[in-house]
């Protein structure tokens, strides 16, 4: 329960549209009751009436019956609509700020956690947390208001009676709500655990389907993941049937109710109104009957608040403030810089080293000397243990920091993994420059020799390279990952083992064509050896 | 039955005056009717959820089993297209199967039965719910029909929304590098807010066709109530208006929202319905994507071929909207050899081990793996893109192998170059991959996947650019490691453009044009 505070409290953002949607529920519900109700008083009136031979005003409860039974269907659409819509709403503002908590996470936190439990979140579990109002809160709040409405009605019978209904429908309200909730929690928990873990290893076989069925095992691993699906639908069976025995369950209170109440009104002698509660107790029945399904899914609701709430928890929250200003000038400077992993180990150490503006600096060494730890804390991916980074007289902050400010990238960075988004060439190359004009794509895929590999393809500067890049081939995905790098508008650039996957000789011509487009930039490559380097000024060995 | 008895009792106690203290058995009828009733709709829901079950489990296997004869470079869908499928999208058959059959078997049923009772009751009443019977399908069925095409558009929204975040979870480091992230939102905003219109559109009609029922079955208690009443007040002289009584008024009144319910129900679950339909139009298309067709049948084998090599014959390959990568290939691979292709980067080196491995069918001609069809036997793999899973040193080796002991483990780590990374960390192969948070090197990784094809004894091996991304040292050790393969038993095909790799060949091809000739 616990868990549901945070998004409980955000539900206050939108407390008009709720306090709408629910006065729209509740005016459904009463008149569903007033249309039934008034029907059987009406009709026993009648009967009554005409078998005593006397006079009655029908103009009055026939109207009523008319404005019940046309305010019944236009209430209960409205409702739909307006309760839906605030739903989708209050998901849409969910998914923003879930994406901005993981958008301030740390490059270390993010390896931490799989892609897929990031995804999981933003899509399932925001989408179980709408069961909280839609599925839950208002329902009940209606069952019980309408428990109280009929309650209300039966005083006209007698004080008694009132006191049975209420109590009889209030209880029953309770045991098919929170008993089903009770007693199903466990398994529905285990059932939205068990999905999400499902869900993860699913993706994890077809991602690594090539290796499963190169080893003959990949009809192994999918027998494994069925037998895991039935397992977790095992799970969800066990809360189904409870809430279908819980409907069951309210169906025989609440009929058993309406005819002792009946019954009750027939021997207090007030025949129409008997029937009038009867029916009443009929129509907050349905009321009833939409709870335990929703309840019974309350586990996997408070599962999914849970591991949203962790996220939270997670991330850092909170802007920096902006770091101090330093006595230099456009230079790219490491400062006696060292790199301790937790359990003290050095990754680097006493590292100084400057890029004079417009210098190119080559680091070479054999891999695990750090090469990736510098270009990490160049980047701003990590902050040095010991020491500062420096670019333009400022300390470098880490990218995570000050995130939503849209900037052009001062840094133009090509990591050691191949990164590319789904959606087309012209995508890729315009993430740090979003306002390059079409010579500038050519002139970068020019130098990063792919210019005439994608003037083959159909769409040109518009194909799409598939998700992840993938329709690309290794070479040709690093091809456009240096391009993106050689954009104009980034005075600095970081290039780590930018040739990785790429032929010899094409590597000869990109080296070429960078001898012109690093002029004017100030920049740091890191490769494994010399020739792996574009060219550079000088080279540092690590 | 139970309403039948209540009327009964409401009518004796009323125009019969007698107490209501004789009413024991008839009551006891209704206590029973209830308990019947509430059993029935227990019993009808568990069934349903139990051959809801059963289709989802069908549907899953058969999804699976399509992907796997698709092969892993098949770029139809993404992993998480594909997920959402297999997961989301099935489970929406659920409310179909579990609800909507049983509920719209019972619409037709229950409904007949209560106008059955009321006709007999009086005509006009049950010629009344007759003629709005038939008017609540046809409203909905045109109602419907809006909301299917849009229920499918909006699983199609539902699965690129996931896709689109999947894809930008993953590039987030790149995304915070070139400063995107707050384009990136701007973007994530408009697409889910896209889908909340979409959405609400679909939700609009799908609410629209139960409003129409609603409205139905409101007026028609309301028309009966009225018609009722001025019949019970004696003012309605014509037809069976007269007979009417308190019990049949009060029977009629009290089925007709009966009469109603279960075609509400079905309302209720035709957005269900419709979501399955969506669902079902989508598993559909994965059901439906062609599968590629073995160029040559399985009986036309000729079993006298070389068994213990490799064979290629008129291979081709292209891709919608580029030049053949491959063009007629004719090539054999004699056991134990160990051949390398190379060839500039796009010129089918990769495309060509995938046909061998079997991953992709050719467009035409055939590939025999030691006289069988590619991809019968387990081979030894390393793909330019290889998987790694979060986990251990050893889980990741055992993802090939799961059978492998420690000591194998250790061994082929060894035999890859890595012995001294593992042998560094706290438990040896049993730790996390990126135990500080740093991911695998491009090398490291490289390395890893290596590992995994020493540690079983593949007939067959092929290796995509071993050596890429390595540094001096390193690449030493894997060559190295390489050579070792090499034993005269193994076949082995290596697609490379690194020298050092080409002078362990015991022969070289370059791929050029769609065509292999001797480099």
């Amino acid at each position: 329960m616990r868990e549901l505070w945070p998004w409980l409290r955000t539900l206050d953002r939108y407390r008009w549209r709720l306090a709408g949607g629910a006065v729209l529920l509740l005016l459904t519900v009463l008149s569903g009751i007033g249309l039934l109700g008034l029907s059987g008083w009406f009709l026993t009136a009648t009967a009554m009436a005409g078998a005593a031979g006397t006079m009655l005003n029908i103009y009055l409860p026939g109207g009523g019956i008319r404005f019940f039974a046309l305010s019944r269907t236009v209430t209960r659409y409205l409702e739909r609509l307006a309760n839906h819509d605030t739903v989708l709403r209050l998901l849409a503002d969910f998914r923003v700020r879930l994406f901005d908590r993981f958008a301030r996470q740390s490059h270390e936190q993010r390896n931490q956690e799989r892609t897929m439990n990031r995804l999981n979140r933003m899509t399932r579990d925001l989408d179980a947390l709408d069961n909280l109002f839609l599925r839950l809160i208002a329902p009940l709040g209606v069952a019980v208001l309408a428990s109280l409405v009929v309650s209300v009605l039966s005083l006209l019978i007698d004080r008694r009676l009132a006191v049975e209904v209420g109590v009889v429908l209030l209880s029953t309200t309770a045991v098919v709500s929170v008993g089903c909730a009770l007693l199903s929690r466990r398994q529905a928990r285990r059932e939205s655990t068990g999905r999400e873990a499902l869900r993860a290893e699913l993706v994890a076989s077809l991602d690594g389907m090539a290796e499963l069925q190169a080893a003959g095992l990949l009809t192994a691993d999918q027998e494994r993941l069925l037998e895991q699906d039935r397992r977790i639908r095992r799970d969800q069976a066990g809360p189904a049937r409870l809430a279908a025995l819980a409907q069951s369950l309210a169906t025989i209170a609440v009929q058993g109710l309406a005819v002792w109440a009946l019954v009750r009104g027939l021997a207090a002698d007030q025949t129409a109104i008997a029937v009038l509660v009867a029916l009443g107790i009929l129509g907050a029945g349905e009321a009833l009957a939409a709870l335990p399904p929703a309840f019974s899914r309350w586990g996997a609701t408070v599962a999914s608040a849970a591991r949203l709430n962790n996220t939270e928890a997670e991330s850092a929250e909170g802007l920096r403030p902006s770091p101090p200003e330093w006595p230099g000038n456009d230079a790219l400077i490491l400062d006696n810089v060292s790199v301790r992993t937790p359990d003290g180990l050095y990754r680097v150490r006493d590292l100084s080293l400057t890029a004079q503006p417009g210098e190119w600096v080559g680091i070479v060494g054999p891999s695990g000397s750090g090469k990736s730890t510098v270009a990490s804390l160049i980047a701003g991916l990590m902050q040095p243990t010991e020491g500062h980074v420096l670019r333009n007289g400022r300390i470098v902050p880490p990218v995570h920091d000050g995130y939503l400010v849209d900037q052009a990238a001062q840094l133009a960075c090509l990591m050691q993994e191949t990164e590319l988004i789904s959606g087309t060439v012209r995508d890729n190359l315009c993430l740090g420059a979003p306002n390059a004009t079409d010579a500038a794509c050519w002139s970068a895929l020019e130098t990063a020799e792919l210019a005439s590999t994608v003037r083959l393809w159909q769409d040109g500067l518009q194909s799409r390279v598939g998700p992840a890049g993938r329709q690309l081939s290794g070479g040709e995905a690093r091809r456009l990952a240096l391009a993106r790098t050689l954009m104009p508008g980034s005075p600095f650039v970081l290039l780590d083992e930018p040739f990785t996957g790429i032929d010899r000789p094409t590597v000869g011509q990109i080296r070429a064509n960078l001898r012109r487009a690093l002029q004017g930039t100030t920049g740091i490559a890191l490769a494994h050896d010399e020739a792996a380097l574009p060219p550079v000024d000088r080279v540092v060995r690590l | 039955m139970q309403l039948g008895l209540v009327a009964w009792i409401v009518d004796q106690v009323v125009m019969r005056g007698q107490p209501i203290a004789h009413q024991g058995p008839p009551l006891a009828g209704v206590a029973l009717a209830i308990a019947i009733r509430a059993v029935a709709q227990l019993a009808r829901d568990w069934i349903a959820v139990r051959a809801s079950d059963r289709v989802r489990d069908d549907v899953r296997r058969e999804l699976l089993s399509r992907w796997a004869t698709l092969g892993p470079v098949a770029t139809n869908d993404s992993p998480a297209a594909r997920a959402s499928a297999w997961d989301d999208q099935v489970e929406a058959l659920h409310g179909h199967i579990a609800h909507y059959v049983p509920q719209s078997r019972l619409s037709v049923l229950s409904p007949l039965l209560i106008v059955g009772v009321v006709m007999t009751l009086d005509a006009v009443a049950g010629t009344f719910l007759l003629f709005a019977a038939p008017l609540i399908p046809l409203f909905m069925a045109l109602v419907g029909m809006g909301a299917e095409r849009y229920n499918q558009q909006h699983f199609e929204t539902l699965a690129h929304l996931s896709g689109h975040f999947l894809d930008r979870m993953r590039a987030m480091t790149t995304l915070q590098l070139f400063g995107h992230i707050g384009a990136t939102r701007r973007d994530i905003a408009r697409r889910t807010d896209d889908y909340r219109r979409i959405t609400m559109k679909t939700l609009r009609i799908a609410f629209l066709s139960s409003a129409v029922l609603e409205f139905f079955a409101a007026v028609s208690i309301a028309v009966i109530a009225m018609y009722v009443g001025f019949a019970l007040l004696g003012s309605l002289s014509v037809g069976p208006a007269k007979d009417l009584t308190l019990f049949s008024g009060l029977f009629i009144l009290l089925l007709a929202p009966e009469f109603f319910q279960p075609l509400r129900q079905l309302a209720l679950h035709y957005h269900d319905r419709a979501a399955a339909l969506g669902a079902a139009a989508n598993l559909e298309r994965h059901l439906s994507v062609a599968l590629p067709v073995p160029t040559t049948p399985p009986e036309a084998i000729q079993p006298d071929r070389i068994a213990d090599g490799i064979e290629l014959r008129r291979l081709s390959l292209g891709f919608p909207g580029k030049a053949m990568v491959l063009d007629g290939v004719d090539l054999t691979v004699a056991k134990g050899e160990c051949l390398v292709l190379t060839g500039a980067s796009g010129a089918g080196k990769s495309s060509l081990l995938h046909l061998i491995a079997g991953f992709r069918q050719p467009d035409a001609g055939e590939v025999r793996v030691f006289g069988n069809p590619p991809g019968t036997q387990p081979f030894g793999w390393l793909g330019q893109h290889p998987y790694l899973m979060q986990g251990s040193w050893a889980d990741n080796l055992r993802l090939v192998c799961p059978k492998a002991s420690d000591d194998d483990i250790e061994a082929a780590l060894t035999r890859a170059g890595l012995g001294a990374l593992v042998a560094e960390r706290p438990a040896g192969i049993h730790s996390p991959l990126s135990e500080t948070g740093v991911g695998l090197s491009g090398g490291q990784a490289r390395r890893l996947a290596l590992a995994r094809t020493f540690l079983a004894d593949y007939p067959l091996v092929l290796l995509d650019e071993p050596t890429a991304a390595l540094d001096r040292e390193t690449e030493v050790l894997v060559l190295d490691a390489i050579q070792r393969l090499i034993d005269g038993r193994r076949t082995i095909i290596i697609a490379s453009h690194h020298p050092e790799v080409l002078t362990l060949a015991s022969r070289v091809l370059a791929i050029e044009d769609g065509e292999v000739r001797d480099a």
